[in-house]
């Protein structure tokens, strides 16, 4: 199979155990370029493991990932390139404000008009009157906005989202749906972990429910 | 209510306490038996030994440059510690309210004021006692007459407590107060080091106490009295706006030094400063790819540029210690003041440290990424070698183009322990313990504290050992060599 007619995520086999008990078994698992793929399953089931798994956070004790054909190995740069990632770790630097951090990203990962970009970002968003604002000061929801922003100012192929509906109000999950269905037909695969059955039925191609082992 | 009433709602809470003590009267009892015995023990220990050390100093210190240094100590001590008094106040509060505090009694119809002055009269006279005893030291290495020793740690103690007052009032509504304030102890500290480092600071005779000290003692104390009783009245009228911040950092400082995590103590404090900044005038455009880093770290530099001119103003720090004849050991002091002045210019580095989070957002090799954040804290260290070359020129004995590479040697040396300090990883608790009597300690939980010292001491040894080129050549490798380690490790 070459990297063209690779899904975009392959994921074959993949277990995590933590000491005696097994949190994730043998889990198989496809994420095709301009689809997304839902993991559902009550608090404790395995999808922050398996999300951590597959951005390179935690190690799996069985199984492997690939990513375009390519074993997944977030220490290659091309990888990171690749994969966006807003996860419940993730923190912004204390004195760069919320527009400088979007211009980090975009800048770093050579947007053409980076400006442009953020700016439209941050207004799709609603964080353009904080903008000036510091990380600090911003409210939990404001922060979750962030953390989906600095996602969306950057080039990605694979998208993965854990539990992105937290914090997020009513208007800011609409807009989170359009968003993501955006990104779809632009080609880009979606993983996300989530609770909300209106946020999955709106984006999702595909429910992968976890637990069941058990 | 009333100050009575606060007083009661205490009894309440130290009785429920009681109730839940667990601890025998016989196990408090020798508990307290061993804290006193041992504050009797190590006091008279650290008492001999500066006793000591003045007679060791009076018998060595000869040349004019010492003399001065020395006659110039403790005015530049008292000047520094009562700076210092002010800039902690000014950090905590000094007002200020624990989570629990503010969440629960804060919001009771209790006399503020009444609920505030227990924690901040302990506050006030842990500081005010500790600012009186470094006096007392550097009073005492000087030569100072027993009454004289008095009359100083007093005065520094009166100073101290004034300032604490002002700090209060800053905090009640007049932060540019206490802010020029702490600039101005600072300028001051920073010019007499500089009279001393330009080798024309004269030599102060030792004070004798007479009429016109007791007057300014006098004089101090109103000062003193005045700000505290004016701060006091203004207690009750501190809004939990004002009071939340300190006391947020409560837990966090503990836990940090339980853990004996200073680069956590950093991390708490450096939240607490930009945290009281609600907005900034964002800098947009920059670079593109990995340089975009970089120009982060200037947007930071532009914001806050006192983290630099520590930086630059500690410059005037060597070449005061070169008048105590450090010699071939002045690489030293070089190397160690651009190590503890650096750090501030280091918080990127430190944030992507514990957050790893950014790091897997940046799309470049974990090194480069880090390697980018270092580009100005490096320059600026190396600047900073670069400016001490003239004193490393004449206590070294060197020639100009050694004394360069040195100055490049003692920055370089510098930026390393920066780096191991700010790249410290917390004491790992999932690791086979240590047994100690204080419970299971982590292997590297009391070298954590030593942590960029080490380096320092390594990195610059080859220069002590062969004050040359060749020296600095030996330090300058072995300080990348300790970069490239640490910012490659995953």
């Amino acid at each position: 199979m070459t990297a063209a007619d690779a899904p975009l995520l392959r994921v074959r086999g993949l277990g995590r155990r933590f000491g005696e008990h097994d949190v994730v078994v043998d889990l198989d698992l496809d994420v095709e370029r301009g689809t997304a793929v839902a993991l559902t399953g009550p608090n404790g089931s395995g999808k922050s493991t398996v999300l951590r798994c597959v951005t390179g956070t935690d190690k799996p004790t069985a199984g492997m990932i690939e990513l375009e054909g390519r074993k997944l190995d977030e220490r290659d740069p091309r990888i990171r390139a690749a994969l966006a990632v807003v996860m419940d770790d993730i923190d912004f630097f204390p004195d760069l404000s919320v527009v400088e951090h979007l211009d980090l990203f975009a800048h770093a990962h050579g947007v053409a008009d980076a400006d442009a970009l953020v700016d439209e970002v941050l207004h799709e968003v609603g964080l353009i009157d904080q903008s000036g604002q510091l990380p600090g000061t911003l409210s939990t929801g404001q922060r979750t906005r962030l953390a989906l922003a600095s996602a969306f100012v950057r080039p990605r192929r694979l998208l993965v989202l854990d539990e992105p509906e937290q914090r997020l109000d009513k208007q800011g999950l609409t807009w989170l749906a359009r968003r993501l269905n955006d990104d779809k037909v632009d080609g880009l695969g979606i993983l996300m972990a989530s609770h909300d059955s209106e946020l999955i039925k709106a984006v999702a191609d595909r429910t992968v429910e976890l637990g069941a082992h058990r | 209510m009333v100050d009575r009433e606060v007083r009661e709602v205490r009894a309440d809470m130290r009785h429920w306490r009681r109730g839940r003590a667990e601890a025998r009267f016989w196990d408090v009892f020798t508990d307290a038996y061993i804290a006193v015995f041992a504050t009797l023990m190590f006091g008279a220990i650290a008492i001999n030994v500066l006793v000591h050390a003045r007679w060791a100093t009076a018998a060595s210190c000869r040349s004019g440059g010492c003399l001065e240094a020395r006659s110039w100590l403790p005015w530049l001590v008292g000047l520094a510690v009562v700076g210092a008094v002010l800039g902690v106040a000014r950090l905590f509060g000094p007002a200020n309210a624990s989570p629990a505090t503010a969440s629960w009694l804060l919001a009771a119809p209790l006399d503020r004021g009444s609920l505030l002055r227990p924690a901040l009269v302990a506050f006030t006279g842990i500081v005010v006692l500790v600012a009186a005893a470094l006096a007392a030291v550097a009073a005492t290495l000087t030569g100072f007459a027993v009454a004289a020793i008095v009359a100083f740690a007093l005065s520094v103690a009166l100073a101290g407590l004034g300032c604490l007052g002002l700090a209060l009032l800053a905090q009640a509504g007049r932060p540019l107060l206490g802010r020029l304030l702490t600039w101005s102890l600072a300028a001051a500290v920073w010019a007499m080091l500089l009279v001393l480092a330009l080798d024309r600071a004269p030599v102060l005779g030792t004070p004798v106490v007479g009429a016109a000290w007791i007057a300014l003692l006098v004089v101090v104390l109103l000062l003193a009295a005045g700000a505290t009783v004016l701060a006091q009245r203004r207690l009750g009228r501190l809004t939990r706006h004002e009071l939340a911040p300190g006391g947020r950092m409560a837990p966090g400082l503990s836990g940090a030094l339980a853990t004996l995590d200073l680069a956590l103590l950093f991390d708490v404090l450096l939240a607490r400063r930009w945290a009281a900044h609600e907005a900034v005038r964002p800098r947009r455009g920059g670079p593109s790819g990995r340089t975009a880093l970089v120009h982060a770290d200037l947007v930071r530099l532009r914001r806050s540029p006192q983290v630099l001119l520590v930086v630059a103003a500690a410059v005037v720090v060597p070449y005061a210690a070169e008048t105590l004849g450090l010699g071939r050991a002045q690489p030293l002091a070089v190397s160690l003041t651009g190590f503890l002045t650096g750090l501030g210019l280091c918080t990127a580095l430190r944030v992507v440290t514990r957050t790893p989070s950014l790091l897997r957002a940046m799309p470049f090799p974990v090194s480069t990424t880090r390697m980018m954040m270092i580009v100005v804290p490096g320059v600026s260290l190396l600047l900073f070698g670069l400016a001490c070359t003239p004193t490393l020129h004449s206590s070294a004995d060197v020639s100009w183009s050694e004394a360069v590479e040195m100055g490049l040697g003692c920055g370089g040396a510098a930026l390393a322990a920066c780096v191991r300090w700010v790249t410290g990883r917390p004491p790992d608790y999932s690791r086979p313990l240590v047994s100690t009597p204080a419970g299971g300690v982590p292997t590297n939980l009391y070298g954590s504290v030593l942590r960029g010292f080490d380096i320092w001491a390594v990195a610059t040894a080859p220069m002590l050992l062969w004050p040359s080129g060749n020296g600095a050549l030996v330090s300058l490798v072995l300080s990348w060599g300790v970069v490239s380690f640490l910012l490659n490790r995953p």
